[in-house]
């Protein structure tokens, strides 16, 4: 996208292949803000092609979109800059779908981006925090398979959580 | 019910970059002046992602259950302890794994639905809580908030508790068994919960505590004792502390920074000193109400940058000139008929703290003849937040004079807070005159008081008007203000960008 490349003459680019064959091209410093990839590039003698099978592509753009946000603002690490990447990440996470952000909490937890899978974890969290139990249910589609009789157990060994 | 203010994560609590004066200037969340994401709208064929339908419509699945157990459970890991048992009937794939994943533990009898247990039911509770987590995690907090008494019947289920979570490498500890400070006499010291410091022994290394708050307990360190050097936060409220114990505590604890003494049943003297050769660490002192004090050495803390001090007008205090200290709070009370005598205290502010930026000062009666009308330099103070408080029966006296003295021996000063409504139009006026730049002056019904290491409290009740009611005071400062533009000179020559008036 737009993001003006850094000055330093010596940036290495990556290409990232997604499952579906798309490919992405990106500075090295922002893809390593990947754990799993920052790894790959760590070995020596790596290759600057890097297949992601497990990743889809529309998922692993968001995912380095992200990336690119939080490597650019590493650089310059005053406080102003924090607040700004606050807010970036809460409009980032804000209208995700369950879908969406199942498949970027995948893509994230596989290529450990621990900090994106934070920001995304937490953004479930605050889809269940206060909610009563069939609300969680309804909200995530989430079926309840227990025996008859054996919710009404569970419920009964922490009753004060239930109340 | 379940209020915001209980939900998210607890932990990290306060650390040192908290250390400010309550700001007031809440972020304004503006969403629409940031950078939109562009998101590409075509969508691909989900192909190899795991376990997913290859649907073109998000399909009405449970795709949260699919989620790896870890990435599960660092979402559980972020709920309160309610609802993290909460999800465990949502299906079987949940039942046990709150289990791993609870992280902070909160036995708030406030919070979490234990105010109405008994106090048999609610130890009932705590063990069946302890005792569904899985052997081998790890817990970052623990938080009982509980008047269990007496200590003979529920000592030993709480020091199991202690060593439980001693065990699962807590960070944070807050033990609080009493609701009111109990007037520490000696019987009553003697029922106290000993604190059991030696279960967070640990062969190779010592505990990886960091915060410690202790409530109504002892806390009793042998004079070697390596099971707390990691501990950086130790707050210690209604704890009986001698000289002996001071000395325990800041010669084992190498990485105390943060050191908070509330309603402690102390020496008469205390000397903040360590046997070692070397330098404390401590940044953040808080001394309060403490009993029994008489005087308070900290010549030795060298590296001190926050001091704050609420006590008795008669305790003595021994400062180090050449510590770094740069904020102090600084409070003393003093018996109704004796008005005369604090004036001479706080002239030694400015001697006490020469590198003195924020002062934070709680006067209750301040009067001009209070104040004499030159004070000492405080040649590097530029935030000073005055507390009022008035009886609302009392007589109220106008700021000006006492002020004045203040803002004459602060010639760096730009920010000044006033918490507490009194006679300020006369002050208000004083300052539009005199200051070379007016930045804002903003004005709030908020009474504000101070509840100490960093935390300003929100008074609730009405708060005591003097001459003018606040709202006159509005009009009259925004008069004054468009009025004095034109006159602007400094007489006494401070600049100020911004004043506040709560």
């Amino acid at each position: 996208m737009s993001s003006s490349s850094t000055t330093t003459t010596t940036t290495r680019l990556l290409m990232l292949k997604a499952s579906d064959g798309v490919t992405f091209e990106v500075e090295e410093a922002v893809a390593t803000k990947l754990g799993a990839i920052n790894n790959m590039v760590e070995e020596e003698g790596s290759e600057d092609l890097i297949c992601l099978p497990n990743v889809n592509g529309k998922f692993l753009g968001m995912v380095l979109e992200w990336c690119k946000k939080h490597a650019n603002n590493n650089t310059n690490s005053d406080k102003g800059n924090d607040e700004v990447n606050k807010w970036w990440d809460k409009e980032f996470v804000m209208d995700l779908d369950q879908n969406t952000l199942y498949h970027l909490l995948m893509a994230a937890d596989y290529l450990s981006g621990t900090e994106l899978v934070d920001l995304l974890t937490e953004k479930v969290a605050s889809m269940i925090r206060g909610k009563k139990v069939e609300e969680i249910r309804e909200t995530f589609k989430i079926k309840s398979d227990f025996l008859p009789g054996q919710e009404e157990e569970i419920r009964k060994k922490n009753s004060w959580a239930f109340e | 019910m379940s209020g915001p203010e209980r939900e998210g994560k607890k932990f990290p609590p306060k650390n040192m970059s908290q250390i400010s004066l309550p700001e007031m200037n809440k972020i304004n969340e503006d969403l629409g002046s940031r950078n939109v994401i562009h998101r590409s709208k075509k969508r691909r064929k989900i192909s190899n992602v795991v376990m997913v339908k290859n649907d073109n419509t998000p399909p009405p699945l449970d795709l949260i259950s699919r989620l790896p157990d870890d990435v599960l459970c660092s979402i559980i890991s972020r709920l309160s302890m309610r609802d993290a048992v909460s999800t465990s009937i949502l299906s079987k794939r949940w039942r046990h794994l709150w289990r791993m994943s609870l992280e902070n533990l909160d036995f708030d009898e406030d919070c979490n639905k234990f105010e109405g247990l008994d106090d048999n039911a609610f130890v009932n509770n705590v063990n069946k809580i302890l005792a569904q987590l899985h052997c081998g995690t790890t817990i970052q907090s623990f938080q009982l908030q509980r008047r269990l008494r007496p200590p003979q019947k529920y000592g030993r289920e709480i020091y199991k508790w202690i060593q439980i979570v001693a065990d699962k490498k807590i960070q944070k500890l807050d033990i609080n068994l009493s609701e009111t400070y109990p007037e520490l006499e000696d019987d009553i010291r003697k029922k106290l919960y000993q604190f059991p410091y030696w279960l967070f022994s640990n062969q190779d290394k010592g505990s990886k505590l960091k915060h410690l708050t202790l409530r109504s307990y002892t806390f009793n360190l042998p004079p070697k004792c390596s099971h707390f050097s990691s501990l950086t936060f130790l707050t210690l409220k209604c704890v009986p502390l001698t000289q002996a114990n001071l000395m325990n505590i800041l010669s084992n604890c190498l990485s105390l920074q943060w050191l908070s003494l509330v309603v402690c049943y102390c020496s008469r003297r205390l000397k903040f000193t360590s046997r070692l050769c070397s330098s404390l660490k401590l940044k953040h002192l808080n001394i309060e109400e403490c009993k029994k004090l008489e005087m308070v050495d900290i010549r030795d803390l060298e590296n001190l940058i926050s001091f704050e001090f609420y006590g008795h007008m008669s305790i003595e205090l021994l400062c180090n000139a050449r510590a770094p200290v740069t904020r102090v709070y600084y409070e003393r009370h003093y018996p109704l008929d004796n008005e005369f005598l604090y004036a001479n205290h706080d002239l030694q502010l400015a001697r006490d703290f020469p590198q003195l930026e924020t002062l934070l000062y709680t006067s209750p009666r301040m009067r001009a003849n209070h104040m004499p009308t030159s004070l000492p330099m405080f040649a590097n103070l530029n935030h000073l937040a005055l507390i009022l408080y008035t009886l609302s029966s009392e007589k109220t006296y106008s700021l000006l004079e006492p002020m004045v003295a203040f803002l004459k021996a602060s010639p760096l000063l730009h920010k000044l807070e006033l918490h507490g409504n009194r006679r300020e139009v006369e002050l208000v006026e004083y300052l539009v005159k005199r200051t070379a730049s007016l930045g804002k002056i903003q004005l709030d019904r908020k009474c504000l008081a101070y509840e100490g290491d960093g935390s300003p409290i929100e008074r609730n009740r009405p708060i005591a008007v003097g001459r003018g009611s606040p709202w006159t005071l509005v009009v009259s400062s925004i008069k004054l203000h468009s009025w004095a533009t034109a006159n602007l000179w400094l007489k006494v020559g401070f600049a100020y960008s911004k004043v506040y008036l709560f």
